[in-house]
């Protein structure tokens, strides 16, 4: 392996930096330490397990979640607005690997007004690498909180993911651009 | 299993002059050995109620032995005056190694598990740390790591608390915050811009 630096920029840069603590991550005092570190590292699976992934994770959910909100629709109403159950309202806007209908889907889609086929696209098993759909996801989760009704910045974050998904043409291919 | 990768630079602060280190990766008996014998005692003066068991440094090695595994990870150390001055492990995959940054959501990068200074460097254990310097070099083989891994540079990690304004003033991190998963440490990345400036920065 090279280093991506020389030792002359090394040099400068260590003679100029502060005398500080630089330690990051697990705390290492002894060997026993350093076995722990690699054995979690030689599996990595084991902790996605412990990590239970958030709602900003799981953007069908946020966008359930906000669309509800925005139209002031309590589980129930929404439900019905959508027909379908309410518990499986609940169950996509709280559990984050809940795969949902086609259905469900379908009827979500005709509400939001967007193209079925877009939302697949938002399913926990759907295998986008799409990086503009990886951008308007972020945004739009950067641009929600959980407060009582939308905020403007909510609104427009829902209103541009909307958008975005009523134009989106790719469904569930990828592309990686 | 432990190669030497060169020869880098650390700041020798008795003699205010620069002197020269091993970089390797990988692991060997040696290396385990003396983190438990230099290190760890110095570690257990400053908190006494963490004491050694036994020899752990035997079993350490067998271990790590038998969990080589290079495309998950890598490790790497530096060695000054016959002694390991610093080690990090570094995570090439998994799901720590994703991206959080704005710049660039869920690209993949290089994941500083640990990157630890030995206890004589640490300005927070002692008045009179010996090398400076430990934490950039390790910090650059991570960097180096995501760029051959062509993750471009991009590098995350859970600062201790002390490290903070290390990452954020002078390597110009991002600070994303708190992490309320990872112990309410603060995490930073590095992102591809802030990669390219890093490099071409000049003191």
């Amino acid at each position: 392996m090279k280093l991506c630096v020389d030792n002359d920029w090394l040099r400068r840069q260590i003679e100029n930096d502060p005398i500080a603590d630089a330690d990051a991550g697990r705390v290492i005092r002894r060997s026993a330490d350093v076995v722990k570190a690699v054995e979690a590292a030689a599996q990595p699976q084991a902790a996605t397990a412990v990590v239970p992934p958030k709602r900003a994770d799981a953007p069908l959910a946020l966008l359930v979640h906000m669309t509800r909100r925005r139209d002031r629709l309590t589980v129930a109403q929404f439900a019905e607005r959508i027909r379908v159950s309410e518990d499986e309202v609940t169950a996509i806007e709280n559990d984050p690997v809940y795969s949902p209908r086609p259905r469900t889907i379908h009827n979500l889609a005709e509400y939001v007004k967007v193209p079925a086929k877009a939302l697949l696209t938002l399913l926990p098993d759907a295998s986008s690498v799409d990086r503009s759909l990886d951008d308007a996801v972020y945004k739009f989760a950067a641009s929600s909180d959980d407060l009582s009704s939308l905020s403007r910045l909510e609104r427009r974050g829902l209103n541009d993911f909307v958008k975005f998904l009523s134009a989106y043409k790719r469904g569930t291919e990828t592309d990686g651009k | 299993m432990k190669e030497t990768i060169g020869t880098v630079p650390l700041f020798d602060l008795n003699r205010s002059a620069h002197c020269n280190a091993s970089l390797f990766q990988g692991v060997d008996l040696d290396t385990i050995k003396g983190i438990e014998a230099d290190w760890t005692p110095v570690f257990n003066a400053a908190a006494p109620q963490n004491q050694p068991e036994d020899a752990h440094w035997e079993w350490a090695a067998k271990a790590l032995q038998a969990l080589r595994n290079p495309l998950s990870y890598e490790l790497f150390g530096i060695e000054a005056d016959a002694k390991t001055q610093g080690m990090m492990l570094v995570l090439k995959g998994g799901p720590k190694c994703f991206s959080r940054h704005p710049e660039h959501p869920r690209a993949p990068l290089v994941y500083l598990d640990f990157l630890a200074t030995a206890p004589w460097n640490r300005p927070g254990l002692t008045a009179t740390p010996i090398y400076k310097g430990v934490g950039r070099v390790l910090f650059m083989t991570a960097v180096s790591v995501s760029i051959e891994e062509e993750f471009a540079g991009r590098i995350g990690l859970h600062s201790l608390p002390g490290a903070e304004a290390f990452y954020r003033n002078r390597l110009k991190m991002t600070d994303m915050g708190e992490d309320a998963a990872y112990q309410n440490l603060r995490y930073f990345e590095l992102s591809e811009t802030q990669v390219k400036q890093l490099i071409a920065a000049r003191p």
